[in-house]
């Protein structure tokens, strides 16, 4: 079991509100106040990285923290872990002090191949007891709790044996492991499978809910995807509402990583939690698109030109 | 190891990973594994196996594509889209990443355009540079990610220094080719077209002539610079020899001039570099 205390947040901060840091604003953020609490950074895109990036992280860093996000984990695979990546992780951490690191409860490849998506686990007693055991080792490795992030998923398992929310909630007692609450995700994820997203969130235990993502879902017909491109609707705050209540407020940040406005209009969009604290709820609609679904769109970063 | 669990990552990795449409992908490993996908996937809500796992399928490659279209703009403008796209897609079959990181699939692509590219002895010199123009703008490329992220010279104080402080005073002062700085031969003169693609301006296809540049980062900002060909193995030499005088000698060897001339050059063009931060001095 758990030596963790049962303290809110696992004892960690709540930092308020941030949004990702994006190459689209590196310019905005280096003239311009940073107006948000903190920031989250994806830690792939920081890795061994020591130019631009990096001047403009080493910036907001030593005004706010900083989270560190990945998406390269794999905490779920079947492979063995990725040591290097470990290395690397550890030391972009020992550089930047972030207030923690997170991933996702997924796989991004197996037999070495790597499909660089968050592709979703079996829910067995058996994947259970493999994810806690590589949870340990890199809880051992980076010296601090891991923090994990519920992913949007497209496909369930017939095999599987419990629902997300138990397999998380198993993983995070176990382990002493936090959760990144992604409301987006559950709500996606809810919609795709046709279960109850408030059930979901009400059986999680809430004191090792560290943060909470918000994020903007496309509606493909049939199924929806987590985009990342669009504000976040009303169905998704409303989740947030509840899991505000829940966890008694925990670090929030808004996800934008395609089609992504300008600074001041994401700012202006994380902060409509404070509305939603307040009772207020957002009325915006899911944006339906009538193009080809494609998950998980990654941030890249911007095309550079030459003097 | 959890057989159970990587048997069903091996069948979704391969649904993922596999050559073709998803029809094709789904024949391949419904053979493989004697198993349906419905018998493995939940259709709930009336949505099918097939439309769940397509959100996997074309998610893979569209993102991937977009990736290295955001690492290589200027050669997907000279291929066009669709050329662009189809070495793009051969390079997803037979070279998937295997690293964690999007980075390294760009190093993947150019290794793939440099294994495939024609080895043909009967084309016309212009037939040749055709063939051998996608592989050195990728080169160039590539190079400006490396020297995008590479540890700079931003936090290095520019030196007040003569070149005479370099050549003569101090024995002790090193010249080094700081790690923000890719040089380049290439077998026709690049600068110009490259800049041309780069700003949709029309451009001609460069004649074959052996050309130096280099790339460099300063202040964060990336700069393409032609080079002499005296310049690109002076500063080749610095990464072997930490004596200037051992590199110009070797520079003076390689371009056939005498010693003395390549030095009145050095005179000149030190400062310079210095001031470009091709070079960096150490020891001061």
């Amino acid at each position: 079991m758990s030596n963790i205390p049962n303290t809110p947040r696992l004892g960690l901060p709540n930092l308020g509100l941030g949004v990702g840091l994006r190459s689209k604003h590196y310019q905005h953020l280096l003239r311009e106040p940073l107006q948000v609490d903190w920031f989250e950074i994806i830690s792939e895109n920081y890795i061994d990285d020591y130019g631009f990036s990096r001047h403009v992280l080493d910036h907001v860093r030593a005004q706010v923290p900083v989270v560190m996000h990945g998406v390269s984990l794999s905490i779920g695979s079947t492979d063995p872990l990725n040591l290097d990546y470990l290395a690397k992780l550890k030391q972009l951490a020992d550089e930047i002090e972030p207030a923690w690191i997170s991933d996702h409860l997924c796989w991004t490849g197996v037999l070495g191949a790597n499909t660089h998506d968050l592709l979703p686990m079996p829910l067995t007693v058996k994947s259970l007891k493999h994810v806690t055991e590589r949870v340990g080792q890199v809880q051992d490795m980076l010296k601090r709790p891991l923090v994990l992030e519920n992913p949007s998923t497209y496909i369930e398992f017939r095999n599987n044996e419990m629902a997300e929310w138990e397999f998380l909630s198993q993983l995070a007692i176990t382990t002493g492991c936090g959760l990144l609450l992604d409301v987006n995700n559950v709500f996606v994820s809810a919609h795709n499978h046709g279960f109850d997203a408030e059930q979901y969130i009400s059986h999680l235990p809430h004191h090792h809910i560290v943060q909470i993502h918000l994020a903007g879902p496309t509606d493909y017909g049939d199924l929806l995807v987590d985009t990342h491109d669009q504000p976040v609707p009303h169905q998704v705050w409303q989740l947030y509402q509840l899991a505000h209540r829940l966890t008694g407020g925990v670090s929030t940040l808004l996800e934008w990583d395609a089609r992504i406005p300008d600074y001041p209009d994401l700012v202006a969009e994380v902060f409509k939690a404070r509305l939603v604290w307040n009772g207020n709820m957002p009325a915006t609609p899911v944006k339906a698109s009538s193009q080809p679904p494609v998950a998980h769109p990654l941030n890249v970063l911007a095309a550079t030109v030459y003097e | 190891m959890n057989d159970e669990t990587q048997i069903l990552q091996c069948w979704l990795g391969e649904i993922i990973l596999a050559p073709g449409n998803l029809d094709q992908k789904l024949e391949s490993v419904r053979a493989r594994y004697q198993v349906h996908e419905q018998q493995v996937v939940v259709g709930s809500r009336g949505i099918p196996a097939y439309s769940r796992l397509h959100v996997y399928t074309s998610g893979y490659v569209a993102r991937l594509k977009e990736c290295l279209s955001a690492d290589f703009p200027i050669l997907k403008k000279f291929l066009g889209d669709e050329v662009f796209d189809r070495f793009v897609s051969a390079t997803l079959m037979f070279s998937p990443s295997r690293s964690y990181s999007l980075y390294d699939l760009g190093l993947n692509f150019l290794r793939f355009l440099e294994n495939t590219r024609p080895r043909r002895t009967d084309m016309s010199p212009e037939q040749q540079v055709l063939l051998e123009l996608p592989l050195a703008i990728a080169r160039v490329e590539r190079a400006r990610q490396e020297v995008q992220r590479a540890p700079g010279t931003e936090k290095i104080p520019l030196p007040l220094i003569s070149a005479a402080d370099l050549m003569f005073q101090d024995a002790g002062l090193k010249l080094v080719l700081p790690a923000s700085v890719k040089v380049f031969q290439l077998n026709f003169t690049l600068k110009d077209m490259l800049v041309k693609l780069q700003n949709d301006q029309p451009f001609e296809l460069p004649a074959a002539q052996t050309s130096y540049m280099a790339v460099v980062r300063a202040d964060y900002r990336l700069y393409l610079h032609e080079l002499e060909a005296w310049q690109f193995h002076f500063l080749t030499a610095t990464e072997h020899h930490v004596n200037f005088y051992e590199a110009a000698r070797d520079t003076a060897a390689k371009v056939q001039r005498p010693s003395g001339e390549l030095l009145a050059d050095l005179w000149i063009w030190l400062s310079i570099a210095v001031a470009q931060r091709l070079l960096i001095v150490q020891g001061l």
